[in-house]
């Protein structure tokens, strides 16, 4: 059955032919209809079931290659990776043509397999490559085509890998734990030059990855354990370089002048940068750090709502809804008999809880 | 350079990375000097490769120089010893000739690149077996500078 954007092109079409309208009013009419909201959201759709489709084949042929397949010749295994690579860019290219949200999940799987084929190689040789490196490959490969084909998704791949080139370099240079630091303010880099530069998959990927490491301090005792670890020399060039681009990304985007909320955004970066920094040298206590959490996420709330973006007021909806019921578990249940404490805690969730999301519902039928 | 060549040259660099570092492995295999190295075992799993036998080489153990921290590269030259290469000691300088195994320091030991031997769960449990009641050794094959790749296990 055709849709309702499909009806009213072809109406106007034939309005064109029967001379009620002229061929370029016809146009201006189909192509009202052909970007709107119920458009867009259906694309939407139709995109994000194409990348989910590709990531699972993606994970089930990792996890098939990964299930020793011994029976298969080492150079035969090899040919079904480079073959699988090409043939998956090739498919894509051609497919983007006539089918374009499937034909760039086919070139995203592409470049999926390229980063498993730099795993599987070190297994087919029973050695144990630097996996730090094979990230940063992994890395180049995602950034070089989300430049080549301006693909946010390979955008997003690439954010992720250098994420976790991160990860593994700090435990090479046995700084595992400089990760709670170092990643936040990757995280804080993320969202300054993703909002900066107009790469939105980097700024929900950023901000969720502050929230999901700040949370963790919250608590008393992990604010403590990291205060008193001192990360080693390459953990600490790691985390300073993070911080120097975060910095320098924050500065950027406070000059934006086309967003009136990001000179407040750029402050808020820097603060936070400034707050894992000083959290790795000194205790800042717990009470502190759950301020700065609900600070956060109300201003997430805030910069969500003056700039239109309901993902991000849902972001600080979820933080501060998430801090209320865990600082609720954590300290009311302590101080007051069970029956009065699950009273008023749950009284105030669902108190906070009803105000945003009035908040969130004024701005989702917001026009524009 | 055309969008659509940039495009063409990133999928030919993704094909040919691969196809280089396999090759790269081969040589040594096939051109490179074999050892026999004493070898222990521990068992876990890698998410990303599937089973495998975790090995540790008592050639990991040996002395390294204090200023070798982690990260840094060592040499342990090596010497026969009936069927069995050993070695004593490490440098943090490439040796001017002799049998030597490349290796990076990590956690106080020296790691070679060679700590897992992949193989499907029956076998992994079959060689977990024999690592820990029979003399097992690792078949090894040297680049030309030391770089290691572990070819086989060998259960006597």
């Amino acid at each position: 059955m055709a849709s309702f954007e499909q009806r009213i092109a072809a109406e106007a079409k034939s309005w064109a032919d029967e001379g009620l309208v002229s061929p370029e009013q016809a146009d201006a009419i189909a192509a009202r209809y052909a970007d709107t909201e119920r458009v867009r959201r259906r694309d939407r759709f139709v995109r994000t079931l194409a990348f989910v489709g590709a990531i699972g084949v993606g994970l089930g042929v990792i996890l098939f290659f990964a299930a020793n397949w011994d029976g298969i010749p080492r150079f035969t295994r090899l040919a079904v990776l480079v073959v699988g690579i090409v043939a998956l860019y090739a498919g894509g290219d051609r497919l983007s043509r006539v089918r374009p949200r499937v034909g760039h999940a086919l070139l995203l799987l592409g470049c999926l397999l390229f980063g498993a084929s730099l795993f599987l190689v070190g297994q087919m040789f029973n050695v144990s490559p630097h996996d730090s490196l094979a990230f940063l490959l992994w890395t180049a490969a995602a950034a070089a085509g989300a430049v080549i084909l301006r693909s946010e998704p390979f955008a997003g791949l690439a954010a992720i890998t250098f994420g976790g080139w991160i990860a593994y370099e700090l435990v090479d240079a046995d700084g595992g734990e400089a990760i709670v630091a170092a990643l936040p303010v990757y995280g804080v880099a993320l969202y300054a030059g993703g909002t900066r530069f107009g790469v939105e998959v980097l700024r929900p990927l950023g901000a969720a990855t502050v929230f999901a490491l700040l949370f963790p301090l919250t608590f008393g005792e992990v604010a403590d354990e990291i205060a008193d670890y001192s990360a080693g020399g390459a953990a600490s060039v790691v985390v300073i370089v993070l911080a120097a681009a975060a910095v320098a990304l924050a500065g950027a985007l406070a000059f934006m002048r086309s967003r009136p909320t990001a000179p407040w955004e750029a402050g808020a970066c820097v603060a936070v940068v400034a707050l894992f920094l000083g959290a790795t040298v000194v205790d800042m206590g717990p009470l502190a750090l759950n301020i700065a959490l609900v600070a956060l996420a109300l201003g997430a709330v805030a910069a969500g709502y003056t700039a239109a973006e309901p993902w991000l007021v849902g972001l600080g909806i979820v933080a501060v809804a998430l801090e209320a019921a865990i600082r609720f578990f954590d300290f009311f249940a302590r101080i007051m008999p069970r029956s009065v404490a699950f009273l008023v805690g749950g009284t105030f969730v669902l108190a906070l809880a009803w105000a945003l999301e009035r908040n969130r519902d004024r701005l989702v039928r917001r026009p524009g | 350079m055309t969008r659509r060549t940039a495009f063409w040259v990133l999928v030919a660099l993704q094909a040919l990375v691969p196809v280089a570092m396999a090759g790269l492995r081969q040589a040594d295999v096939s051109f490179g000097q074999h050892v026999l190295l004493d070898v222990e075992s521990v068992d876990p799993r890698d998410p990303f490769r599937g089973q495998y036998v975790a090995l540790r080489y008592p050639i990991g153990s040996v002395y390294f120089p204090a200023g070798a921290t982690t990260g840094t590269t060592v040499y342990v030259p090596l010497h026969r010893e009936g069927e069995v290469w050993r070695g004593s000691a490490a440098t943090t300088t490439q040796p001017d000739g002799g049998t030597y195994i490349r290796g990076q320091v990590r956690g106080g030991q020296i790691e070679f690149g060679i700590e897992q031997y992949y193989a499907d769960e029956d076998e992994a449990r079959r060689l977990g077996l024999a690592l820990r009641e029979r003399g097992t050794y690792a078949d090894v094959a040297l680049g030309p500078d030391g770089r290691a790749t572990l070819t086989r296990l060998v259960v006597r």
